[in-house]
């Protein structure tokens, strides 16, 4: 019954609901570069600043597989491919910071604003189930005369990026702040292959026992191949993986441009509305393109035999089957045509209620809103896939335990889950603020159980504001 | 640290079975076919005593069915509507052109009604290097000797379908 109920939970890739609004962490402003911080200054610990890893799959776990039960792992991937359908996704996300740092505008117009920069590094895949294709592998053709498989359902995205981003905040009242930040990306890899369409499929024939048909409208698209050349040239994958990456790291890639957008409003001293929305943008490919297609129908009867042989006039006998071979090929082809892909936007929203003061001091009139020691909220997060976005919605809350002490815990539903608690520690000792935050725990039992988890965590040098 | 805590919590679970899985899928595909008209067997006014023709078929040899093909079973299906019998022979060559396999069929002739046969051929243990080392399909036609005489304006047709079953299995190589 556990599993059964686990089985239905849609991972939630990308999803921050943790680091969203807790502005004890400088890293917010990667959420919402509208964040109403106050920092002085601050900067990350190169490489340690902001790791963060989320893998998830909606249709089964590792657990469903490879749970050591004594049952046949053979049994368990049956049910595995009965169960999972095609809007089933299996995703990976990784980031690292290697720089990020921020500091406060210090006279006239500066004054009110807040800069912040860095570098950083992510890796994510993204892939619906292949069902139908799976299907066919699993079980071949033979109880499905009569049926379609649906080609559509490969469906994948991969991507290598390194970005270098540049955001301004600014105070642009005491109640509303706005921000803004700019993304310059550089793709090193790229695999995309999310608009296919057609079918595969076996009928009764006329003239012969079977007709196959296939009608394709495939395209698999890819840049920065020659990474995975250097993956496939075994000797010396190290060395040559940080050559290439080095090379399309800096600007070397395949460059794209893009925004993050976002605002925080304090409708009174209690309540607190913001929104995001990040990475709108694109990354044109042109460097190591090469892009696959498969494109056309062809309906295979089998091979009619004309009698008698034919021989040409080379001596050589009329090849049916190289006949086969080659109308099908004709309907393969490759290309460097270069491509444009847009990243995965995101969009956030939250409403917050802040209530509580330390000591229970009833009114203290010249307190701010920043003296409040308890936060309740809702957050929305809404990414864009490509078939449909993939919406979670988060409540939570918030509490500063003691001076150097924040902490956060959030309860996220989304489309199947009901049973997703996390939470998020920020700590500052002296200036030094190190803060983990990590979701799914009741999963963490059984790590292995688990349909999505995510973790992040860092380490950051702030100096605080004034007020 | 949060690696070493996350390996704790992962349990019950057993990687080693990745080297079990078994893909056991099973394909029915199309092979050759024709349809011949009585007169394909008549030249000139006089009668053809045998027509020939075959095809390259290397599907089934590469290397994949090779190491992963268990079991494969070819039907076939004739079809006589000519008033006269004939006989059908398939051999199944290698690359060396060497006969691998003969199947014989002897088609009756047909009275009016049409005469069906059915065959199905499993080829499995040692046998199935007659798959996995096929490269060409002869297909041999006689028209075997009698009445009517056959001529341009003769009525009715020989044909034959067939088909492959194939069982594969699929598994990690040790």
């Amino acid at each position: 019954m556990y599993i059964v109920f686990l089985s239905a939970i849609l991972g939630h890739t990308q999803n921050k609901q943790l680091l969203y609004d807790f502005t004890r962490i400088p890293q917010v402003l990667m959420q919402n570069p509208g964040a109403d911080t106050n920092y002085q200054w601050h900067v990350g610990l190169p490489f340690l600043s902001g790791v963060y890893f989320n893998a998830g799959s909606s249709g089964f776990s590792v657990y469903d597989v490879f749970a050591d039960d004594g049952v046949d792992i053979n049994d368990k991937i049956r049910n595995v491919i009965n169960k999972a359908d095609s809007n089933d996704i299996m995703t990976i996300n990784e980031q690292v910071e290697f720089l990020y740092g921020g500091f406060k505008g210090n006279y006239g117009w500066h004054e009110d604003n807040y800069y912040s920069f860095g570098w950083y590094q992510e890796l994510s895949h993204f892939n619906y189930w292949p069902n139908d294709l799976a299907i066919l592998a699993y079980d071949g053709n033979r109880n499905y005369i009569g049926e379609s498989f649906n080609l559509s359902h490969a469906s994948v995205k991969a991507e290598l990026v390194s970005v270098f981003h540049f955001g301004i905040q600014r105070e642009m009242s005491d109640r509303f702040t706005l921000g803004g930040r700019l993304k310059v990306y550089s793709g090193i890899a790229d695999v995309s292959s999310t608009n296919n369409k057609g079918r595969f499929f076996t009928e009764f024939g006329q003239r012969n026992e079977y007709i196959h048909s296939i009608i394709a409208d495939l395209e698999l698209q890819t840049s920065g191949y020659k990474i995975i050349d250097a993956l496939e040239d075994g000797d010396n994958i190290a060395d040559n993986l940080y050559q290439r990456f080095k090379e399309r790291a800096f600007f070397g890639g395949n460059l794209g441009l893009g925004v993050d957008l976002g605002f925080s409003y304090r409708l009174d001293d209690q309540w607190k509305l913001t929104a995001s929305i990040l990475d709108l943008g694109f990354i044109h490919h042109s460097k190591d393109v090469k892009n696959y297609t498969y494109n056309g129908r062809y309906d295979f009867e089998g091979l009619e035999l004309l009698f008698p042989g034919v021989v040409d006039d080379n001596n050589d006998v009329y090849d049916y089957w190289q006949n086969l071979v080659d109308d099908l090929r004709d309907l393969y082809d490759t290309t460097s045509t270069r491509y444009t892909t847009l990243r995965p936007v995101k969009f956030n929203s939250s409403i917050s209620y802040s209530f509580g003061r330390p000591g229970g001091k009833i009114c203290d009139c010249r307190a701010t809103y920043r003296d409040y020691v308890n936060k309740v909220g809702m957050h929305l997060f809404m990414i864009h896939r490509p078939r449909y976005p993939q919406t979670a919605l988060t409540a939570y809350y918030q509490r500063r335990l003691t001076d150097f002490l924040d902490v956060k815990a959030t309860y996220t539903i989304d489309k199947f889950s009901y049973t997703n608690l996390g939470i998020g520690i920020s700590s500052r000792i002296g200036k030094f603020n190190f803060y983990i935050l990590a979701d799914n725990l009741l999963e963490y039992e059984n790590l292995a159980e688990a349909h999505n988890a995510s973790v992040q965590l860092g380490l950051n040098y702030i100096v605080p504001g004034r007020n | 640290m949060f690696l070493s805590s996350v390996g704790s919590c992962v349990k019950d679970v057993d990687f080693d079975q990745i080297n079990d899985i078994q893909l056991t899928p099973v394909f029915e595909g199309s092979l050759v076919f024709f349809d011949l008209e009585a007169n394909k067997f008549v030249e000139e006014g006089s009668e053809v005593s045998s027509i020939t023709d075959f095809t390259r078929l290397d599907a089934l040899s590469s290397s994949f069915s090779v190491n992963n093909l268990v079991r494969a079973d070819l039907h076939f299906e004739f079809v006589n509507t000519i008033g006269r019998s004939f006989t059908l022979t398939i051999n199944l060559l290698d690359g060396e052109q060497q006969v691998l396999r003969t199947l014989q069929y002897d088609i009756p002739a047909s009275s009016g009604s049409q005469v069906e046969i059915d065959d199905t051929v499993v080829f499995t243990g040692a046998n199935l290097q007659q798959i996995t080392n096929l490269l060409i399909m002869e297909v041999e036609v006689m028209l075997n000797n009698g009445l009517p005489q056959l001529a341009e304006t003769s009525e009715g047709m020989l044909a034959m379908n067939s088909s492959a079953t194939l069982y594969l299995e699929i598994a990690d190589e040790e």
